[in-house]
């Protein structure tokens, strides 16, 4: 499953500092500052793996069934993770971060693919993903899915983020620029200004390949012939 | 070790049901009356203006005129009422929760505003034993502190995921005394030695069937108060150091009369001797009068064998079931049937509280799932071959029929002609695959099946035949009676993990969250105890001998680790059950623990081994 997996044991400060800009990390800084009454989001560690998301089928919110690979390979920067409706600690607070991601990202909010998979899929059924989706979010370009549980677990590991039970699920964010690209994997508590740390420059690189790309089959080409660059690793 | 293991043993007393034998003395000190810390917790309650503004602040976020409270949470995002309620987390019973690696301490008064170090509960994390961190009480300033800037008396920070709130001294103090009041005096039904519980029956449950249950919820009693223990965590260092194994009384309430008139008796019952909890449980059709009084004595119901949960069980807090009964088979074969569409669905029912449910609930998913389809409904009153035919009466090759008809009345359609119509029958109302349906219906049946298939849950259930036969029972009916030993096994676990803090809210949260585990954890401790008990030399062979041997050494088989979720070297035995169920699971407002159903057929005409024509079907 994980062809290559480069893992930086580092705080969340070293390891922005050895990859982003100075000024970025500075940037950041100075707003985690700013609201001095928050809860730390504690450490969170970054690391990046060439992963391949499970092909099985899952069903997203509306009803529609599709198969998670393709759902993801949209072409659109990728940000994911894995919630249930029932669960009362962790999701509503990792939920309520991608909503405030979303919030930041203003203009480009639908330029990013923001895709929470049900660790819980027998009780959640669209309909409660649904009401779960409208506690955080008013549009559609955040895909809720649930699938059977085997396909669930197997969509888990193919993440490396498997724990066994519901209950033992922990706070881990996956970010992908692109079909092809490595995944970033964020373990712990991610701020909204890490996210959108993350996903700046994948949004960037993103508008840019679609300028260069002369018709949108040349880009549907190339990004096939990524996939299975990374099959055949 | 070993001495305070038998002394403890001998505390917990022999004791058959009903008839109590007096406990073995402990010691000199008088009984406790209440949990630790609580009176000095409820010694320092405010006025009850600012209990009730705690309660709103606690349960709905909501702080003095009605205004939601403000909370940050980390990376500065800020949310507000509700979503930062104290009780998402911490729970009704303010004793915490845990998820992932994420421990929610409890934060009931008498954890955090007393010096009362005995006050303890049981932090599980991937199944290993761990316990809530005391530290010097609370003071006003140090609440506060801890609050608004998330500043632990210890000089730690608080959790990323505890939000900081925005909250005046007014707002403190209520939800301090609030917090005071949490989990401060035992449940009723409650003291220092012993539990009481009672198990309702309904009247119109079969004699043969209610035996059966009697027995069997009776092995399981004895079991608990006797001094072997079977394969049963009764007893952990917890117990033995704190003392809070206690012996249990169970009465059993036997319903009589109309449905209406089993409130008051069960009121009745109640206000001569409260229970802490109804333990399992019969019912055959009718149930909602018990699932009210659970609710509105607040008091839990855990896992009753019936086969219709009342609608409101879906929202309620009180009761855990099983299944959504045939509620569950409705919805699965709407959803089936919605993707093999008949021309016209037709239903008989014998009028009995479970088939007249199960009907309407599939009429009503229907009109969901398969817009336009004709549903005809038939109540079977004359079961004698005139009426019965009239029942069947006008099914083409198109349609399909399905039978919400109870076992005691299959024979009804021993001599009749099997229509052409497309056949499906409830498998709990029936008997599942020991139906007793003639060879040519066989042949023709499919099954609405809310069970595991028979060879896959086999492995998960060698533990509870052995249980039987080990308890001298008869295996008269595997789903019936491995619902009544998973209800009282899982009750024995769970008490053992609340340790001293015997509260109905705590228990029902406790079994909210730690099911789905405890079953993944326990279908692989069972796997490998019985394993390694087989390959001990001596005595008899197999399973009755692996299980004596096993009682025999349980001390010394309980030093093998405890399973971790998830590792990869535990996969290969990880099995998702101990029941009849594929797996059972909740969460925080779950209500069913299986969720499913297969769609079956018969594989021979005079055989009961079954094949599944469907996946697991969920709703």
């Amino acid at each position: 499953m994980t062809l290559s997996f480069k893992l930086r044991k580092a705080t969340l400060a070293a390891a922005l500092s050895g990859l982003l800009s100075i000024t970025a990390t500075a940037s950041f800084a100075a707003e985690d500052h700013s609201a001095h009454a928050a809860a730390s989001s504690g450490a969170v560690r970054r690391s990046e793996a060439t992963l391949l998301p499970a092909s099985v089928p899952v069903l997203r919110q509306d009803g529609k069934r599709g198969d998670l690979k393709q759902l993801l390979d949209d072409g659109r920067p990728v940000m994911l993770n894995f919630i249930f409706t029932s669960c009362t600690a962790i999701c509503p607070v990792t939920s309520q971060v991608f909503s405030e991601v979303r919030d930041r990202l203003g203009k480009q909010r639908d330029q990013v693919h923001v895709v929470s998979v049900s660790i819980d899929p027998e009780y959640d059924t669209p309909r409660r993903l649904t009401d779960y989706a409208q506690r955080f979010t008013q549009s559609g370009s955040w895909s809720f899915v649930t699938a059977t549980q085997q396909d669930s677990i197997a969509i888990q590991r193919s993440f490396n983020a498997y724990q066994g039970d519901k209950m033992n699920h922990l706070p881990v964010t996956f970010l992908r620029a692109a079909p092809g690209k490595p995944w970033v994997r964020l373990d712990g508590f991610a701020s909204p200004s890490v996210l959108v740390a993350e996903l700046k420059p994948m949004l960037a690189s993103a508008n840019a390949a679609s300028l260069k790309s002369t018709a949108p089959v040349i880009g549907q080409v190339a990004t096939n012939s990524h996939a299975k660059i990374v099959s055949a690793r | 070790m070993r001495r305070l293991l038998v002394a403890g043993l001998l505390a917990t007393g022999l004791l058959t049901t009903a008839a109590a034998a007096p406990a073995a003395p402990r010691s000199n000190v008088p009984d406790r009356t209440g949990p630790a810390g609580g009176e000095q917790a409820l010694a320092g309650v405010g006025s009850e203006q600012e209990v009730e503004l705690g309660r709103r602040i606690y349960l709905q976020g909501l702080g003095a005129n009605g205004q939601p409270v403000v909370g940050l949470r980390f990376g500065g995002v800020e949310a507000r009422g509700s979503e930062v309620a104290c009780v998402a987390c911490h729970r009704r019973s303010g004793l915490g929760s845990v998820e992932g690696t994420n421990l929610v301490a409890p934060v009931a008064g008498r954890f955090i505003f007393t010096d009362d170090r005995r006050a303890t509960a049981s932090m599980n994390f991937r199944n290993i034993k761990n316990f809530n961190q005391r530290h010097e009480p609370f003071t006003e300033q140090t609440f506060a502190a801890a609050m608004r800037q998330g500043q632990h008396p210890t000089g730690r920070e608080l959790s990323p995921i505890m939000p900081r709130f925005e909250l005046s001294d007014e707002e403190l103090r209520g939800l301090t005394s609030y917090l005071r009041t949490l989990s401060a005096e035992w449940s009723p039904g409650v003291d220092a030695r012993q539990l009481r519980f009672a198990t309702v029956i309904t009247p119109d449950v079969p004699e043969s069937r209610r035996k059966v249950f009697i027995d069997t919820l009776k092995a399981a009693v004895n079991q608990k108060n006797g001094n072997v223990v079977y394969g049963q965590r009764t007893m952990n260092a917890t117990d033995m150091l704190f003392r809070t194994d206690r012996r249990w009384e169970l009465e059993i309430w036997e319903l009589q009369g109309a449905p209406q008139t089993w409130a008051a008796q069960l009121d009745d019952r109640y206000r001569q001797q409260p229970v802490f909890a109804l333990v399992s449980g019969l019912g055959a059709g009718q149930w909602a009068p018990v699932h009210a009084f659970c609710d509105r004595t607040r008091v839990p119901c855990w896992f009753p064998s019936v086969d219709a949960p009342p609608e409101q069980a879906r929202s309620d807090f009180y009761s855990l079931y099983f299944s959504a009964g045939v509620e569950l088979e409705a919805d699965v074969l709407a959803r089936h049937l919605a993707e093999n569409r008949p021309a016209r669905l037709v239903q008989l029912h014998r009028g009995d509280a479970a088939g007249l449910a199960g009907a309407n609930r599939l009429r009503a998913a229907l009109a969901g799932a398969a817009k336009g389809m004709p549903v005809v409904t038939r109540q079977v009153d004359d079961i004698q071959s005139g009426g019965m035919a009239k029942a069947l009466a006008g099914l083409g090759p198109k349609d399909a029929l399905m039978l919400w008809w109870p076992a005691a009345d299959m024979a009804a359609f021993d001599q009749l002609p099997v229509p052409r119509a497309k056949l499906y029958i409830s498998g709990r109302l029936s008997g599942a695959e020991q139906a007793s349906l003639a060879a040519g219906w066989k042949t023709a049946m499919h099954m609405v099946y809310p069970y595991q298939m028979p060879d896959k849950r086999k492995p998960g259930l060698i533990y509870f035949e052995t249980w039987l036969k080990v308890r001298k029972l008869e295996l008269r009916d595997e789903f019936l009676q491995s619902e009544v030993y998973f209800a009282m096994s899982y009750l024995a676990e769970t008490l053992t993990d609340m340790i001293d803090n015997v509260h109905r809210d705590y228990l029902i949260e406790r079994a909210e969250s730690m099911l789905s585990l405890r079953e993944g954890a326990k279908a692989e401790d069972e796997a490998r105890e019985l394993t390694v008990a087989r390959h001990q030399k001596g005595g008899m062979g197999g399973a009755q001998g692996a299980m004596e041997r096993l009682a025999m050494n349980m001390p010394e088989s309980r030093k093998s680790p405890r399973p971790m979720p998830g590792r990869q070297d535990q996969i290969a035995v990880k099995r998702e059950g101990t029941t009849v169920y594929p797996r059972l699971g909740l969460a925080q407002g779950q209500r069913f623990a299986s969720k499913g159903a297969y769609i079956v057929r018969y594989a021979e005409p005079n055989a009961t081994e079954l094949v599944a024509v469907t996946d697991w079907i969920v709703p």
